[in-house]
């Protein structure tokens, strides 16, 4: 019966995306929504993706350094993991699993919303392509805006791991730039992008469906909510799997 | 002018609508009546082509929504206004923005002329001195104005209202009422209300249509409606004490 439901569920989203990727009824309507898609999509989840990137690069600095620590191990090691774990996953996977909950509720309360006020219909009698009106502004907006989040988050990460090293004294800023550039491959960065190009697409198609078809009133946008989070999430670890496979390899 | 024949729609095993047939003339306001869940909701939107009936067909003016391609569909649609139980307007956009909307979709105007049409239709609902507000700063019957302002801005030949008086007092009711019929005689468009309020239909039903369990129980108009021996019909209308008292007493002078 899962299995079943599973398929049935990924059939409505494949329609659903059959209807959103279509060219837009008026391009300039198109371009106004998706600039204000990227600045409440990309440019509102900046602070966040900043300070939590700071954070949590100073924190994987204190922890490498406290637990590889050893004579026979060179200093420079401890930048080296840094950087690998903010380029290779950190500044893709996991930030797109904590955008999915910023971004993706938003998403889904949204349109869910505007489903249960009878908003969407209102467009469909109009004769609007609802789902590419509404939907696919906003998975350009997040498309364009990830690699620049990827971009600040790497640079965060990084920051917090020199600001750390600097004021706390646990290793010389030195030792970490070191590292930081130690058999620096360019290909990590490109890897991360296009992974967290790929993980936009679901966070926004995905929690765009849950709010789409949601049915009832707002406990329904509320439970809708909490599902898209949980299967944007899912997906996103999956995919990662699968990416980190064909990219790495 | 739209024609409907044989409707039937089931939702699961339940049969909403059962095998409906009407005739919904130009410049009158048509009325579909009938207690909650009577399937005026679901006639409505198999008209409007929110659902697709089962089985039967629906006409505008000779033209069948079921031959239609999905383009002459789209293209049939800029013919459709409808005004919704809640207004639906878009609360992302002021009260211009909302009737502008559906211009700056399907128009060819310019910018200036499609800003002077929304004005327009503003002025013709009373509520130009609401136009940079944004929906949630309206009243009950102001969003309904506004609903109403947005549904005639691209001229429509069809006007659809869903319980347009649900949730309004008395007197803002009677003016939605009146706004609607004014706009449906000046010009001359097919329109189709659904409601339970009495006052509307008393006041606006050029062409009544009841609807009891599914099926057409009795159609008619204002004046045949009191004279009716339908009992469902009648148990309807007079299901307050005081409306049967009134008519017993208007029996009996």
């Amino acid at each position: 019966m899962f299995i079943i439901d599973s398929i049935k569920t990924f059939g409505r989203y494949l329609v659903l995306m059959r209807r959103v990727l279509s060219r837009p009824q008026r391009w300039r309507i198109f371009f106004r929504q998706m600039l204000h898609e990227i600045y409440q999509l990309g440019v509102d989840s900046i602070p966040i993706v900043l300070l939590i990137s700071f954070f949590i690069g100073a924190v994987i600095c204190i922890q490498i350094k406290l637990n590889i620590e050893s004579p026979w191990m060179p200093k420079m090691v401890v930048g080296y993991a840094t950087r690998e774990i903010l380029l290779l996953e950190f500044s893709s996977s996991i930030m797109c699993l904590i955008l999915s909950g910023k971004v993706g509720s938003n998403i889904t309360s949204e349109i869910g919303s505007m489903r249960v006020t009878q908003q969407i219909d209102a467009l469909e009698i109009m004769g609007v392509n609802s789902a590419n009106f509404l939907i696919l502004p906003k998975i350009s907006a997040l498309i364009s805006m990830m690699p620049i989040l990827v971009i600040f988050s790497m640079a965060a990460g990084i920051a917090g791991a020199f600001a750390i090293g600097k004021f706390t004294g646990i290793m010389t800023p030195q030792d970490l730039i070191v590292g930081l550039q130690y058999e620096f491959n360019q290909w990590y960065i490109w890897c991360s992008v296009i992974k967290a190009i790929f993980f936009a697409f679901v966070i926004t198609s995905v929690a765009s469906f849950y709010g789409y078809n949601v049915k009832g009133g707002s406990i329904e946008v509320g439970k809708a909510s909490t599902n898209a989070v949980v299967s944007c999430s899912a997906l996103i670890l999956f995919s990662d799997m699968i990416l980190t496979q064909l990219l790495m390899q | 002018m739209i024609e409907v024949k044989s409707i039937h729609k089931s939702f699961e095993n339940q049969e909403v609508l059962k095998g409906i047939s009407a005739l919904f003339e130009n410049g009158k306001t048509n009325l579909i009546i009938g207690k909650s869940g009577a399937g005026k909701t679901v006639l409505l939107k198999c008209i409007v082509g929110l659902l697709d009936p089962d089985s039967g067909t629906i006409t505008y003016d000779e033209r069948s929504t079921s031959s239609m391609s999905k383009k002459e569909r789209l293209h049939m649609r800029q013919e459709i206004g409808m005004l919704f139980q809640n207004a639906a307007l878009f609360d992302s956009m002021s009260v211009l923005e909302n009737v502008m909307f559906p211009l700056d979709m399907f128009s060819p105007m310019t910018y200036n002329e499609r800003v002077a049409r929304a004005r327009a239709c503003l002025e013709r609902v009373n509520l130009i001195e609401a136009q940079d507000k944004s929906p949630e700063e309206l009243s009950g019957g102001m969003q309904k104005r506004a609903a109403i302002a947005r549904a005639i801005a691209m001229n429509p030949k069809y006007l659809f209202c869903d319980e347009p008086n649900s949730g309004l007092d008395p007197q803002t009711s009677l003016i939605i009422d009146q706004l609607i019929h004014d706009i449906t005689v000046e010009s001359g468009i097919t329109t189709i209300v659904n409601t339970h309020d009495m006052n509307s239909v008393m006041n606006i039903g050029d062409h009544i249509l009841f609807l009891a369990d599914g099926e057409l129980s009795w159609e008619g108009n204002k004046k045949d409606i009191l004279n009716t021996d339908n009992k469902t019909l009648n148990d309807f209308l007079f299901s307050s004490e005081i409306l049967r008292q009134v008519k017993e007493q208007s029996k009996a002078k």
